[in-house]
């Protein structure tokens, strides 16, 4: 599965539970638009989680969450 | 090796650190079952026997385990409670170990504050504990919902407290849906201490087609002392209760109890209603005794609530007057004593009750039934603690499809997901228990219904949310009845003191009225929109509040058993009904004696004793009694069935009572037993379904169960006050609804018992039910319980308290000096007091009868009759003075000696004395009952009278 659609699926799965829906809709069209590997894209989430407000900061935990959780499926 | 080597070595060092080294009996089943698989588990277990930490220490282990394997996020497993008190104490019990494992523990209800639940969102806790209501409020909550994702297990604690409800039909859904909404398989775990009918239970916990291992434990070892009393008055008692205008027996009763608290260290007084536990606060603390206590039921504000049971806890207070608001696991600390007032009435109740005394593993719970000097009572105490000791516990009634519940989940299930397929929804909503047998049909009226309604759309097989689907579920959480409630307000301080029915301050309270709370007398000053505002008074004519339907109703088995207790003692010789009443009912001393006297005087006079199947139809000339021992809830339907019958049979209204042994029938037609025979004789189950539901949909029962389901089905809006609705008009629009059909529903099965009168009809009709016809000069002893229950002035008490308190009020008024004039002659003007009198009042010097009755201190009366009967002129005011004084002469002139006891009465003048006197109140209770209820009125309107 392609770092691209790994992001849009995750994203698309947990759209509902987002408090910043748009934001991070930005989020996701900049770093998919980067061609890194999926470890990168984790890793400038996580970096992004630094210095964002609490409710962001969830936001981005439940997307990190369904990436892993998407990761895991794909190669279980 | 035990349960606790199968939890790792953390759990295990932390339970070290507790010096709790060896598991209790269900934590040594319970602990490797819930680890060693992902089934659902049924706990049962007697009180205090460590249910919690049987659950929460495997599944622990289980979450320490995942997060040895990756970050938590999210919650993890669920802890539900029937209470936000327990909610709290379950949290205080399982904190520190969560700490010590570095997992995360949190609490979430109602209470719960905006910032906690911001915290809970950004921060999910490992463990929650919640309520029905909040798991329900979260289940399609945005951020909330993808935490609960994550839950592996649900642990439903007090699980009997929710299944016979509509609290736990709700969350038999809500748990299907969470397994919905995680997409996996989540393990359930359900505890109680008294579960009568476990296989049922167990499936309203696991779901309509899931295997629940059920494992009981513990009750073999259980140490119960149990005991039935009647304290019998003597005459320390009956000096006493002058004193504080309480019954003989009463204040026998209440000796009784502050000399067991004051002989304990700690002691929990169970009453079986909220006004009664103010009643035996308020007489307590008219005694002032050595040690504190403290009064607890629903009705009370919370933090009133709180601090009574702090105040326990901490061993500032001794005691704790309280109602069902203590029964559950809240920790109220060590009590040895419980004291249960007059008979627990089921025996789940009793078992909870019982279980707070020695609350903790393996010590003893010593339990007191104080019965009242009541056949009934007595007997029914000891045939409940029969039952305790055997663990029969009453079944639980698993509501079957009920609409209100179903409309709300469909909304909820509809937020899951933006639309479903009907079958779909039908295959959901039948995995669990309680909708397991939903047909496609009712489900498509439901629907339409909801459609109407704009809480969903539907397009063929499509079901898709509506306008007001969001609205809808968030407003209607609850499906506990919502009675509106007033917040009573102390005027002086401008604090709560407790929240009052709205049924009870639209139907009882006006300004002037006293009544009880938190022990205290107050007098309503102002009734406002949202509340009352009282002020405290120094009143020890204390009359307690009464809320509605709040009696708890005697089941069958109890009933019946009670019925056939009375027949074995009477055909038992003396000396061996006693031993058996002591060794198996636990009833000695003066219970003992007062039962088998009542039981040989019955027999003598009804030939036969009732039984569940031999009923008795005594004609006592100015009525019927059925003895029919079936329970509280038969008989209510049994009572209204026959005398709808009788009513269209003798074409007079018939007046009906009743109670769980007996039903009295009255009416201004001649009632013949004849008559009844025949009804049961002619009729069979499917005949009485019918008129009963007929008969049903005219009572006010149903109007007020038909509001309560309008609200939750949103036909009538939460917050509109019971006397703007036009509920009449709303039932026969709504006719053929779900709303009808719910409202029929709830109360055949929860007021009454259709089912079971259907069966004893069918039986009468096929002659299985032997009927025997007797007649009584005056009502027989077991009747006497019916008849004279109905003027029963005290919530409690027993048949004697009527008489006992009229007798005190007799005492009162006979104590009363009335100044008396002959009005003829005006030669006679005597001060005398009213015991010293003879029926006959007339003037010793002319013989005339026109006396006029006045207070002592009015010596000018004679005066102005002086100047009338020498035909001098009167001034207005002497005018007005001579004719209020001629009244009160014509009055005595005609009724002699009973007038002079009305004048005595509170706040009776001549007036209200002619209004209370008339030819035919000639016996001394009828007139002493007018008085008191004139009284009464006075004490009411008082406000209004001015100067």
């Amino acid at each position: 599965m392609k770092t691209e659609d790994i992001l849009r699926s995750s994203f698309k799965c947990v759209a509902g539970h987002f408090a910043n829906l748009e934001q991070i809709r930005r989020i996701i069209e900049r770093i998919s638009g980067e061609n890194g590997s999926i470890d990168d894209m984790i890793r400038k989430l996580e970096e992004m989680m630094q210095d964002v407000d609490v409710t962001l900061k969830t936001d981005l935990r439940i997307l990190l969450n369904e990436i892993r959780h998407q990761i895991r499926k794909s190669s279980g | 090796m035990n349960a606790f080597s199968g939890l790792g070595k953390l759990i295990n060092q932390f339970l070290r650190q507790q010096s709790i080294t060896k598991p209790t009996e269900i934590q040594d089943k319970a602990i490797p079952t819930i680890l060693g698989s992902k089934g659902n588990v049924l706990l049962l277990a007697p009180t205090g026997s460590g249910k919690t930490e049987a659950a929460l220490l495997p599944l622990l282990q289980k979450l320490y385990d995942i997060k040895q394997r990756r970050e938590l996020f999210g919650f993890y497993i669920l802890y539900i409670t029937p209470l936000r008190a327990l909610n709290r104490d379950v949290f205080k019990r399982i904190k520190n170990l969560c700490q010590y494992l570095d997992l995360t523990v949190d609490v979430r209800h109602g209470d719960t504050t905006q910032y906690a639940r911001r915290k809970q969102a950004i921060r999910p806790p490992n463990l929650l504990i919640i309520t029905p209501e909040t798991l329900q409020a979260i289940l399609p909550a945005k951020r909330l919902s993808y935490h609960l994702k994550t839950v592996f297990a649900v642990v439903v604690d007090e699980i009997h407290e929710l299944a016979d409800s509509k609290r736990g039909v709700q969350l038999s859904v809500g748990l299907e849906r969470l397994e919905y909404l995680t997409g996996t398989h989540v393990q359930r775990i359900g505890l109680s201490a008294t579960v009568g009918n476990p296989k049922e239970v167990a499936r309203l916990l696991g779901g309509a087609e899931s295997d629940v291992n059920t494992i009981w434990a513990g009750y073999q070892s259980r140490k119960m002392n149990l005991t039935v009393e009647m304290p019998t008055p003597d005459k320390k008692h009956k000096q006493l209760a002058r004193k504080i205008s309480y019954p003989p027996h009463s204040t026998a009763r209440l000796l009784r109890i502050m000399e067991l608290i004051t002989a304990y260290n700690s002691t929990i007084v169970f009453t079986n209603t909220r006004s009664f536990t103010e009643v035996l606060g308020a007489k307590m603390a008219l005694m002032n005794p050595t040690y504190q206590f403290d009064v607890h039921h629903g009705s009370l504000a919370k933090e009133i609530r709180l601090s009574a049971e702090n105040r326990l806890k901490n061993g500032v207070s001794k005691a704790i007057i309280a109602t069902s608001s203590l029964e559950l696991g809240i920790d109220i600390g060590q009590a040895d004593l419980v004291i249960q007032y007059s008979s627990p009435r089921e025996v789940s109740r009793a078992l909870q009750r019982i279980g707070r005394a020695g609350h903790g593993v393996g010590r003893l719970a010593k339990g007191i039934v104080l019965a009242t000097a009541n056949l009934d009572d007595i007997a029914e105490s000891g045939v409940i603690l029969r039952r305790a000791l055997a663990n029969k516990v009453e079944k639980t009634v698993i509501a079957r499809n009920p609409w209100d519940v179903l409309a709300h989940q469909i909304c909820g299930i509809l937020l899951h997901v933006p639309e479903m397929q009907r079958t779909e929804l039908l295959g959901l909503l039948r995995r669990a228990y309680p909708f397991s047998d939903l047909k496609k049909l009712d489900l498509d009226r439901l629907l339409e219904f909801m459609v109407e309604r704009k809480i969903a759309e539907a397009e063929g097989g499509r079901i898709t949310r509506g306008r007001r689907t969001r609205m809808f579920y968030y407003e209607h959480l609850s499906t506990i009845p919502d009675v509106k409630q007033v917040n009573a307000l102390d005027v002086s301080t401008q604090s709560s003191i407790g929240v009052l029915d709205e049924d009870y301050v639209t139907g009882s309270l006006e300004t002037g009225t006293i009544f009880v709370i938190r022990g205290r007398p107050w007098q309503v000053v102002s009734i406002e929109e949202n509340e009352v505002v009282c002020a405290p008074v120094t009143d020890i004519d204390i009359q307690a509040p009464r809320w509605i339907g709040e009696m708890i109703p005697v089941p069958y088995n109890v009933a019946a058993e009670t019925a056939r207790l009375w027949s074995l003692v009477a055909s038992q010789e003396e000396s061996e009904a006693r031993r058996w009443l002591e060794e198996e009912y636990r009833i000695a001393g003066a219970g003992q004696e007062h039962l088998i006297k009542t039981v040989a005087l019955a027999r003598d006079e009804l030939e036969l004793l009732p039984l569940d199947r031999r009923f008795v139809i005594e004609n006592f000339g100015s009525g019927l009694v059925l003895h029919a021992p079936l329970g509280t809830k038969a008989n209510e339907a049994l009572g209204v069935i026959i005398a709808a019958l009788l009513r269209t049979r003798i074409g007079y209204d018939v007046a009906v009572e009743s109670d769980p042994y007996r039903i009295l029938l009255t009416s201004n037609g001649r009632l013949l037993p004849e008559y009844v025979v025949d009804i049961l004789h002619d009729y069979n189950g499917k005949q009485v379904a019918e008129i009963l539901e007929m008969t049903v949909k005219r009572t006010q029962t149903f109007a007020s169960r038909f509001v309560h389901v309008g609200r939750r089905m949103g036909i009538i809006r939460r917050d509109a006050k019971i006397r703007e609705i036009p509920v009449d008009r709303l039932i026969r629009s709504y006719e053929n609804s779900p709303v009808f059909d719910e409202a029929m529903r709830e109360v055949l099965s929860e007021k009454l018992d259709g089912n079971l009168v259907m069966r004893t009809f069918d039986r009468a009709s096929r002659n299985e039910i032997e009927i025997h016809v007797v007649h009584t000069k005056v009502p027989s002893a077991l009747a006497r319980l019916i008849v004279e229950e109905k003027t029963r002035f005290e919530v409690i008490g027993e048949i004697t308290d009527e008489d006992e308190i009229l007798a005190m009020i007799e005492e009162r008024l006979l104590s009363k000096k009335f100044r008396l004039v002959c009005m003829a002659n005006g030669d006679w003007n005597s001060v005398r007091t009213l015991s010293t009198m003879e029926d006959d009042v007339r003037c010793p010097v002319c013989n005339s009868k026109m006396i006029a009755a006045l207070f002592p201190t009015d010596d000018e009366f004679v005066k102005v009759v002086g100047k009338k009967v020498a035909g001098k002129p009167l001034s207005k005011a002497e005018e007005k003075k001579y004719r209020a004084g001629g009244l009160t002469a014509t009055l005595v002139s005609t009724y002699g000696k009973r007038t002079l006891f009305v004048l005595a009465g509170r706040g009776l003048g001549p007036t209200a004395a002619s209004r209370i006197l008339h030819p035919g109140l000639t016996d001394r209770r009828s007139l002493l009952k007018a008085i008191a209820e004139a009284e009464k009125e006075y004490a009411r309107t008082r406000p209004f009278w001015g100067n």
